[in-house]
């Protein structure tokens, strides 16, 4: 028996055929990659934001802060002031000692 | 890695993957579990992928090698992977179609030899590829091809023998 050429054996192989990956290869790969649920999303969430962006955010946000007036920063607007303008000093002070039933003298 | 690369990946790829782990295994439902395997490995562990050692489709095929090696060691557990005196026996070319026959001859290899044939004849994945996804040396590569072909040759002769006849046999008609 003669042994088999190159050619001879590459087109044996090339007999057997293999078959594609099936469809639901795709669904059992991409069906399982693991999904955040929306809550997870929003918390870990992030915006990619170009620094020269994210520096003149800052500088707006420090501007604002440094010329806003100093009144306006520290009072809130439903808040009142107090004021002792109507307070009086007593004229004449009278004490008034009360004493328990129980004590002797 | 994001969905959208897997995706690339998987379409560039997948066919290739499953051919090998199909060829490897020999049956379609372990070809899809190790195909998945492969994928899945790429998306939770993308840092193992370096395009600079070898190209992806080297990678996947490393992942499903060593995939289809796992399960072939569960399987046959006292079995030796490489048999460098492994003899092949003729087929026997009347028991069934060429293609089946041809099936038979690279499943009976020793798996070391089969896995490079295989990338070698089917995936047309030059050696050092090979080399790379079976992680071994291109010395060794090359001798477990040259020891593949050697069994194929032997085992796959009857046939050629047998199809030649059949074809002499129309020819006088």
């Amino acid at each position: 028996m003669e042994p088999l050429s190159d050619r001879e054996l590459q087109e044996l192989l090339s007999r057997w055929d293999a078959p594609p990956a099936p469809p639901a290869l795709e669904n059992r790969i991409f069906g399982r990659t693991p999904q955040a649920s929306w809550r997870r999303r929003l918390l870990t969430a992030s915006i990619p934001v170009p620094v020269p962006v994210a520096v003149i955010l800052i500088l707006a946000v420090w501007a604002v802060w440094i010329y806003l007036p100093s009144g306006s920063r520290t009072e809130s607007p439903g808040r009142q002031r107090v004021s002792f303008a109507d307070f009086q000093p007593v004229e004449e002070l009278r004490p008034q000692v009360i004493r328990s039933p129980y004590e002797s003298n | 890695m994001t969905d959208r690369e897997l995706r690339t990946a998987y379409h560039a790829h997948k066919d290739a993957v499953y051919r090998f782990a199909w060829r490897m295994t020999g049956s379609g439902p372990a070809a899809e579990d190790i195909a998945q395997e492969t994928f899945l490995a790429l998306l939770l562990n993308p840092d193992r992928f370096d395009p600079d050692r070898a190209p992806l489709r080297a990678f996947l095929l490393a992942v499903a090698r060593n995939l289809a090696r796992k399960q072939w060691r569960g399987e046959r557990r006292w079995s030796p992977l490489e048999e460098e005196t492994y003899v092949a026996l003729p087929l026997d070319p009347s028991s069934g179609e060429t293609s089946r026959l041809v099936a038979e001859a690279v499943q009976s290899l020793p798996p070391l030899q089969r896995e490079v044939l295989v990338l070698a004849e089917y995936e047309d994945m030059p050696l050092d590829e090979i080399a790379h996804a079976v992680d071994a040396e291109l010395g060794t590569v090359k001798a477990r091809l040259h020891r593949a072909r050697q069994n194929l040759r032997r085992m796959l002769a009857p046939l050629a023998t047998h199809n030649q006849k059949r074809l002499n046999t129309q020819w006088n008609r």
